[in-house]
């Protein structure tokens, strides 16, 4: 997973963790080693169950590896003692799917809590929340007690709270799956505004294929412990490669191919993926000039995974079949992938 | 039976001694209690401070000191009150066997109201770096504040009762009063006027503990 040339923020080297002893014992995390770069978003997908936000837990080791090492930002976490690692904590933020606000402060106190470990003055506490309440688009409600606010409102103060010790690093833990579509989106775009601007690594944890798709760099699967699959968003999503990929990555695509195939139509059904540089070229007419060859669009996709735009779609080819086969290598001169059927 | 047939001075220095007594033994109690509490909570599995058999000792304390009757708990620790203060009986020698009773009780209420706090809470402020002592000062009593309160209501509430058994022992205050007059003296007018303010005792404290509950959460239940 090292990238080249990547500063390593994160490393995690071999990890292992198991609850319960002797029969009963259930493995979380199964030797696992990771490394999230400097000012990435890193997303950690998998169905509940499996392991990932043990895995998050470990980063700040709320949850203690059996085995292995965690590094963050070159101090070897798992070698501390308790004080040396609470001030490092100060150093990583962390958002939680049930935003874990103190329901007895108002946003703003909750917001200050962690200032008020610092030591600083009463009034530069008051200063820094509402800065960051500013930050987090929440000044209108720092008076409010978390059970005043809404589920997005509350994750809203949740990440304040987890930037005041201007850290280098977030982890969100589930952080907008409590949340409906909209604000998902909205917290999201906050995140992803965070990363940007303050330059805040981000690694999280989802089950959810859509937070990935909108704002995470590289991604991760995990399955019964173990990261199956990694890479490049765009990469893992348009050829994800094991079956626990393809799995999460059905709970949102149209079936593959639809039904509008109409097969008694005649003529050959291709399936084609472009991605990248191939995505702005007229492949698709070029590779039909000059042939007798007739194409439709059956069904298909063009958007966009950050920043690499891409095309699914289901075409029929109608025309005599050597001419087929020439558009159809064409198209792969081109950098498509063709999925053909057998009986070509 | 006329109304000045009734010892009022002596009522009244009975009901000032009921208060003291309560009022000595629940601020014994209570920070006593608080800390046996959050020991039994912070010890028990799951918990920062997980000390399997040290959880399981205070909680068997804790236990035992629970199921002994208070008005055998009074002559059974009769040794170390006149250790602790001098003497076994009166208003002194009621306090140290009330506190040996309230506390192990409080120290109950502590517990159940600490479970209630949110994991998740103080999952957050150990994320945040937070030392473990401010953790318990600044987020579990925190947000456990309400239940505290009304645990502390409760055991002020069986304080009262426990103050007037201690009149078995020459304890003092009310509950000594209508032993002492309305059972041996038969003057069921005493008796009745000391039942009558021990109920209205009650009575304020428990909507002094409910107002406090009440105000405290205010703006804060989902």
């Amino acid at each position: 997973m090292r990238l080249p040339g990547g500063v390593g923020l994160i490393i995690l080297d071999n990890l292992c963790k198991s609850y319960g002893s002797g029969k009963h014992a259930v493995t979380v995390i199964d030797h696992v080693s990771m490394e999230v770069t400097k000012g990435e978003i890193f997303g950690i997908i998998g169905q509940s169950g499996a392991g990932k936000s043990t895995l998050l837990r470990c980063v700040n080791l709320l949850a203690r590896p059996d085995s292995g090492s965690v590094t963050v930002g070159g101090v070897e976490l798992t070698r501390l003692n308790t004080r040396e690692l609470q001030a490092q904590r100060r150093k990583i933020g962390m958002i939680f799917q049930h935003f874990n606000l103190l329901s007895t402060l108002t946003a703003r106190d909750n917001v200050a809590f962690p200032l008020r470990l610092e030591g600083l003055s009463r009034q530069e506490i008051r200063r820094r929340a509402d800065e960051l309440l500013e930050m987090v688009g929440m000044s209108a409600h720092a008076d409010k007690y978390p059970a005043q606010l809404s589920g997005g409102q509350k994750q809203r103060i949740g990440i304040a709270r987890a930037l005041a010790g201007r850290p280098d690093v977030l982890l969100c833990d589930e952080a907008t799956s409590a949340l409906d579509q909209e604000t998902t989106r909205s917290v999201l775009a906050l995140l992803q505004d965070i990363n940007r601007k303050l330059g805040v690594t981000i690694l999280l944890v989802t089950h959810e294929i859509e937070v990935v798709r909108a704002i995470c760099d590289r991604v991760a699967v995990m399955q019964r412990g173990q990261i199956v699959e990694s890479g490049r968003t765009a990469d893992l999503l348009l050829r994800p490669g094991h079956p626990a990929t393809r799995e999460l990555l059905r709970q949102t695509e149209d079936p593959y191919g639809g039904d509008a195939s109409g097969s008694d139509a005649g003529g050959t059904i291709i399936r084609v993926l472009y991605s990248g540089d191939s995505a702005g070229k007229p492949a698709l007419s070029e590779a039909v000039r000059g042939t007798s060859v007739q194409f439709v669009i059956l069904h298909g996709t063009v958007s966009r995974i950050r920043d690499v735009p891409y095309g699914r779609m289901t075409i029929r080819l109608t025309g005599p079949s050597g001419e087929t086969a020439s558009v159809i290598g064409r198209l792969r001169e081109q950098g498509w992938e063709v999925e053909t059927p057998d009986v070509l | 039976m006329s109304y000045d047939e009734i010892p009022w001075p002596i009522i009244w220095q009975a009901a000032r001694e009921t208060l003291v007594m309560l009022g000595a033994s629940l601020a014994l109690s209570v920070p006593i209690g608080l800390v046996i509490g959050v020991l039994v909570f912070l010890t028990s599995p799951g918990q920062f401070w997980q000390q399997i058999w040290v959880n399981r000792l205070l909680s068997l304390i804790v236990n035992v000191t629970r199921s002994v009757p208070f008005v055998i708990m009074m002559i059974y620790v009769m040794p170390i009150t006149r250790w602790l203060v001098g003497t076994s009986i009166g208003m002194k020698g009621a306090i140290p066997p009330l506190v040996i009773a309230a506390a192990p009780f409080f120290a109950r209420m502590t517990e159940i109201a600490l479970r209630e706090v949110d994991r998740g809470v103080i999952e957050a402020a150990e994320a945040m770096g937070t030392p473990r002592l401010l953790i318990i000062w600044r987020v579990l009593l925190r947000e456990a504040r309400t239940g505290l309160i009304a645990g502390v209501t409760v055991t002020a509430v069986n304080l009262v009762s426990y103050t007037a058994m201690s009149g078995v022992i020459g304890g003092g205050g009310l509950g000594d009063l209508a032993i002492r007059y309305g059972y041996q003296r038969f003057r069921p007018d005493v008796m009745l006027v000391t039942v009558v303010l021990l109920v209205i005792l009650v009575q304020l404290l428990q909507s002094f503990g409910d107002r406090l509950v009440q105000r405290l959460s205010r703006n804060q239940i989902d």
